[in-house]
């Protein structure tokens, strides 16, 4: 009852802010409204990802730097669902008014763009996490890429044009409801007894295995979690921008969100929320340094990680310890 | 009695290197079990055999009714088998509660999706694992010391928690990898009651690589010798002490 | 036949670059256990240094070899230096935190080179001067270009010279030392501070030399070039096992042979691809690389 009552807030709640933004920034007395939307919008897509990606790189140790590719994944084929499969399905929910047959249709994408990017997760992680920390990092690089380059050569989804006329069906409020379902799935799994069993893992995993930890399976799972709500990002992103473009997730992105996962301390929920809200809104408040912005990330990546690598909130004891963690 | 563990022709190379080679025995339901030999014998091998860490080339390891040689550590562990380690590996930025609780894991979980939807069986699982944990810190002094990180705990400490994180596998027979390594006297003593109590309080069998002698002569009911790799006695304590093969071992033949 | 000559050749020209770029890879692997992210960035940084070197020397020595030279050894030390300036303020910091943490360090100190590189050399790509005009050789029907043999015989002097030097001096067995068991090497009464400076100054060195053969062979340079070509020389270090000098080099040339081959008889598109299909089969059938030592973690 109070879960259902808590849903049920949640909800009202989102709607509500949905509502007040769209009558002060959208429609409303705001300059630059639109704009501010945008920030806010794109700020609550890096936090899925940067709280997605934070399951397997801090709470199971395991390093990948290809989340680009899942989201780029989660992105291509719910815009494909859209582009392709929208108009037949908009023709069955027509007796529906429009925002209603908008989510019901997003919905649908999504759930197609999850399912992809939790499936292509799945057959990445199978090999490759049972490699040792820095070879994984490199061989998810390379097939975050090798879904780029694949996805740049079709041509039903503009190749290096890039795809165009998807509708814009995301919303603050469907946004907001990613965010909260990363947040509290990764919660929810950090504090329970899976969340122990990643704990070890990162930990010590040859100690894990011995206590009896499936450490393979477990790692595979954590990846799959984290692969699907990138996907879940993308989705929300391509019926955001409208346009999606191969460049847009090179490993520049994957680095990105590991950036904003360091800053605000890897392993941190917290943390990586926060260091994907200031990662967002920052450049934009500098906008004018806009080609020293990769110099300053950059920068301030390297001296987090030397003068406080557990970041702004981690507490990351694991991070400053041992050659051979 | 039939045996818990029966080690049947056992051998592991490294290369051109025989580290076991040909070892059998078999440890009983409740016995206090010892594993000796000088340095380079092939203990840690043998151990590591038994635990899954390696697969071995030549010979049986069964527990119980079923074999077990060359699975991988966390089925061992699922088949009854816990170990600690002698260089301690404790999930040293977990808490002290949560160590243990992390080896529980693996009998006393529930679903992935029930801790999603945080479901009933949920919180019942999870109640269960923290009584059970905490039990288990009880009974090796450790309760007061829950919520610290495991690696700010003084080394014996350290010591007793990779027990309690053993016991909450909740295992049939316990391996211990020189407990005794770094302990004062004072501490073995102590070392040597717990493994005891241990044995009698959860009806395991405990074998146990040790290189204090006085803890092994002082604890274990039964003792295999290794030398090179291979068996070169076993028998009770006193039985093993006067044996000229063991002396020479210890003391050097040439 | 002919043909596969051809291939053959070129194959062999592009692995040698690749070589000699995977050289430092498995140097500083080896000392440091750390992917040098930032490798590949060094090795532009030897193309762009050579760059301006020539701009710098202009008439004052009328190309040919004499010039060629002074570039190639100019933009060497250069690198050098960076590569010990990376090491000691960014990864001497963090060398006894945690891997993650150096590897985290080493992606930073790789996109603030390529980002500074924007800013200063221009994110356009310059032409890299034609030192040695380009002359055809024809040997049975294979074309060869001075170039192309240039780059060879650079590239197999070098990586003599440093196996010599790891084989015979003080200095490389120290290296090898530290390589094998640092605090041990410590012990021994090397300083492994230095050693680790000397062996980023190598393989700093040793991807500058990459940079300027590949410039004579393809002029265009721009400040990310070293990305592909960073990555697929960590490749052929995986390829050939990291750790190894001889596999390095092994990689290396059957990395640059497979791409040769694929875009002379297959599909040109899928050729950065292939570099990448071969470290995924490798990592899961021979993780340690066909020359490497597998590792057992002491339990």
């Amino acid at each position: 009852m109070k879960k259902i009552l808590l849903v049920l807030a949640v909800l009202g709640g989102m709607g509500l802010l949905q509502w007040a933004l769209t009558a002060f920034l959208l429609d409303g007395p705001v300059r630059q409204g639109p704009y501010y939307y945008q920030i806010l919008m794109l700020a609550g897509i890096n936090v899925i990802l940067a709280v997605s990606l934070n399951l397997t790189n801090g709470i199971t140790g395991q390093f990948s730097i290809g989340h680009a590719g899942f989201f780029a994944i989660g992105a291509y084929v719910a815009a494909s669902v859209s582009v392709y499969a929208g108009p037949t399905l908009q023709g069955s929910l027509a007796g529906l008014p429009s925002f209603a047959a908008d989510s019901v249709l997003l919905l649908v994408a999504s759930a197609a763009g999850v399912a992809a990017a939790a499936a292509a997760g799945w057959l990445v992680g199978m090999p490759s996490l049972r490699l040792r920390g820095d070879y994984l990092a490199i061989v998810t690089l390379g097939f975050g890429e090798i879904i780029r380059v694949l996805i740049l050569n079709i041509d039903a989804v503009g190749g290096a044009r890039g795809f165009t006329g998807i509708p814009r069906y995301s919303n603050f409020f469907w946004v907001g409801l990613g965010v909260v379902a990363a947040i509290s799935t990764v919660r929810h799994i950090v504090r329970s007894s899976h969340g122990r069993a990643l704990l070890s893992i990162r930990e010590d995993e040859i100690a894990a295995q011995a206590m009896g930890v499936a450490v393979t399976r477990h790692k595979v799972t954590a990846f799959v979690i984290g692969a699907a709500f990138a996907g879940l990002a993308g989705s929300l992103f391509g019926h955001f921008t409208m346009y999606l473009h191969t460049n847009s997730f090179t490993f520049v992105k994957s680095f990105e969100i590991i950036i904003m996962i360091a800053l605000g301390g890897l392993g941190s929920l917290a943390g990586a929320a926060l260091g994907a809200v200031v990662l967002t809104v920052l450049p934009e408040l500098f906008r004018g340094f806009a080609e020293y912005r990769m110099v300053i990330y950059a920068l301030a990546l390297i001296l987090i990680m030397i003068y406080r690598p557990q970041g702004l909130l981690g507490k990351g004891r694991f991070l400053g310890r041992g050659k051979d963690k | 009695m039939t045996a818990l563990l029966r080690i049947e022709n056992l051998t592991r190379r490294f290369g051109g290197l025989t580290a076991v080679k040909n070892v059998s025995f078999s440890v009983k339901p409740g016995q206090l079990f010892g594993l000796i030999g000088p340095n380079g014998a092939g203990k840690t091998t043998l151990f590591n055999l038994v635990t899954g860490v390696y697969a071995p080339d030549e010979g049986a390891i069964v527990l119980g009714e079923s074999s077990i040689g060359g699975l991988p550590p966390h089925r061992i562990t699922e088949n009854g088998i816990a170990r600690t380690f002698q260089n301690i590996r404790l999930f040293a930025s977990l808490s002290v509660l949560d160590n243990v609780k992390a080896a529980c894991h693996m009998r006393q979980s529930s679903s992935l999706f029930s801790g999603l939807f945080r479901t009933r069986a949920f919180h019942a699982a999870e109640e269960g694992i923290d009584s059970f944990s905490r039990r288990l810190l009880e009974l090796l002094h450790l309760d007061g010391l829950a919520a610290e990180e495991a690696a700010n705990l003084p080394y014996g400490h350290q010591r007793r928690l990779e027990i309690a994180r053993a016991l909450a596998t909740q295992p049939r027979l316990l391996l211990l990898d020189e407990p005794a390594a770094g302990m004062n006297p004072q501490e073995s003593q102590e070392l040597m009651h717990l493994i005891r109590r241990l044995r009698d309080e959860f009806h395991l069998t405990i074998l146990l690589v040790e290189h204090n002698m006085k803890v092994v002569m002082g604890v274990c009911e039964r003792i295999h010798v290794m030398d090179h790799g291979e068996s070169i006695a076993e028998g009770s304590p006193e039985q093993v002490r006067r044996d000229p093969k063991v002396i020479e071992a210890y003391l050097g033949g040439e | 036949m002919t043909a596969f000559l051809q291939q053959l050749l070129n194959g062999l020209s592009l692995g040698s670059i690749y070589a000699l770029v995977a050289l430092g890879y498995t140097m500083v692997y080896g000392v440091l256990r750390l992917i040098n992210f930032a490798h590949g960035d060094v090795y532009m940084l030897g193309a762009f240094a050579g760059y301006y070197a020539s701009k710098l020397l202009h008439g004052r020595l009328n190309g040919g070899l004499p010039e060629a030279a002074v570039i190639l050894v100019v933009s060497m030390i250069a690198c050098a230096l960076v590569g010990m300036l990376i090491e000691r303020l960014a990864y001497r910091p963090v060398r006894r935190a945690s891997r993650l943490t150096l590897l985290i360090v080493a992606i930073g100190v790789s996109l603030l080179i390529e980002n500074l590189a924007q800013i200063f050399f221009g994110a356009d790509p310059k032409f890299f001067p034609q030192i040695l005009p380009e002359r055809m050789f024809e040997w049975r029907g294979v074309l060869f270009t001075n170039q192309q043999i240039l780059v060879l015989a650079t590239a197999v002097l070098l990586m003599a010279a440093l196996t010599l030097f790891i084989r015979r001096t003080r200095t490389g067995k120290a290296m090898r030392a530290v390589a094998h068991n640092p605090d041990a090497a410590r012990l021994m009464g090397i300083n492994v501070n230095s050693i680790i400076s000397l062996t980023f100054a190598l393989g700093s060195a040793l991807a500058a030399a990459g940079g300027i053969l590949v410039s004579l062979n393809q002029p265009s340079i721009d400040p990310l070039m070293g990305l592909m070509t960073g990555i697929k020389a960590f490749v052929a270090a995986v390829l050939g096992g990291i750790g190894s000098i001889p596999g390095a080099v092994l990689g290396g040339l059957i990395l640059g042979l497979a791409e040769t081959f694929v875009a002379g008889y297959g599909s040109s598109t899928y050729r950065d691809a292939i570099a990448f299909f071969i470290l995924i089969i490798i990592l899961l059938c021979k993780p340690e690389g066909l020359l490497g030592k597998g590792q057992v973690e002491k339990v």
